[in-house]
């Protein structure tokens, strides 16, 4: 397909939240913002996650298999900005927010509204710019209702196109 | 906490996702498919890539696997009544005039567009990937895109209506 603004403009229509995945891989922890996300099945209860192929969180995914997801609330978007970069990994902090391993063994961010804890069933596209995967879900949290999730038209990012 | 302690849907983290609803659309020969879908992703860029995840067995599901194409109409805020329509699956002749009361014209490619839409994206079904649950996962390569408007899209926690978490409920 030509790649012309007119399709940028339509990919950049739909929808997306704003997430925090976390995992740990033979690197150690690693977190990174995310967007593209969707739940994949009722029974089991799957999600889809699209994470650009040669970062460590991707990398970290695929050799542990587990990630968590952490739903950025409408009211910390800075939570997601701080892990657009490469990640400054300290005892109990990544980025400087502190985490409290799971059962699971996965990163979960004191300050967290509500959260994922998945196990990767499937990995499909390996060989494209970003990796899926579809992954069980595991766990999960909430710690602050009512929450409204940050969504990425609300923000001044983007990501799509 | 484990997966047990989810016991309120109204808390369901599965229900912050943040999902748009569309209308997807697909014609086998002379008949056009329909269903207001949520579940929709981008997956890559180069190529454009969008992921939909179809109820497994559904006719919607079934349409886009022998159409091996497939559009997604995209919606603007206050359409919440057109998509209202879509809820449960169309289907009809492709010689009809309108969809549930709306028009709409086949694309060359053979994809059914939604005159009312605000923009569209027209795909190849470029492979149904594997999924161990209870949804089809239809990757699609973008091959055509239009924009009639560009108004902020419909939101699904701005309707009525969810589709995540628990239930379908």
């Amino acid at each position: 397909m030509p790649e012309t603004d007119i399709a940028r403009d339509v990919l950049r229509m739909f929808s997306y939240g704003l997430f925090v995945a976390t995992s740990v891989g033979p690197e150690g922890p690693s977190a990174a913002t995310v967007s593209w996300v969707s739940q994949a099945s009722f029974e089991p209860r799957l999600v889809l996650v699209a994470l650009r192929n040669g970062t460590a969180i991707c990398d970290a995914v695929r050799a542990s298999r587990r990630f968590a997801l952490h739903v950025v609330a409408a009211q910390q978007p800075d939570f997601a900005k701080s892990f657009f970069k490469v990640n400054q990994v300290s005892e109990d902090a990544i980025s400087g927010h502190s985490y409290t391993l799971s059962d699971a063994g996965l990163p979960i961010f004191d300050e967290a509204v509500a959260w994922l804890e998945c196990e990767v069933t499937e990995e499909a596209n390996r060989e494209g710019d970003h990796a899926l995967f579809i992954a069980k879900i595991i766990g999960s949290g909430v710690r602050m209702p009512p929450i409204t999730a940050l969504s990425l038209r609300d923000t001044a990012w983007h990501y799509g196109g | 906490m484990t997966e047990g302690s989810i016991t309120d849907v109204r808390i369901d983290a599965l229900r912050l996702l943040s999902n748009g609803l569309y209308v997807l659309t697909a014609c086998v020969s002379d008949e056009i498919h329909a269903a207001a879908i949520s579940w929709v992703s981008q997956a890559s860029f180069h190529p454009p890539l969008l992921l939909a995840a179809l109820r497994r067995n559904s006719h919607l599901a079934n349409a886009v696997r022998h159409a091996h194409r497939f559009a997604i109409n995209i919606l603007e805020a206050d359409q919440v009544e057109l998509a209202g329509a879509f809820l449960d699956h169309v289907r009809l002749s492709a010689t009809e005039g309108t969809l549930a009361g709306h028009a709409f014209r086949v694309s060359g490619a053979h994809c059914p567009l939604l005159t009312d839409a605000q923009a569209w994206v027209e795909c190849r079904l470029a492979a149904e990937l594997p999924n161990p649950g209870d949804h089809a996962l239809m990757l699609g390569e973008v091959t055509g895109t239009g924009v009639r408007r560009s108004g902020m899209p419909l939101l699904l926690r701005d309707t009525p209506w969810h589709y995540g978490g628990l239930t379908t409920e």
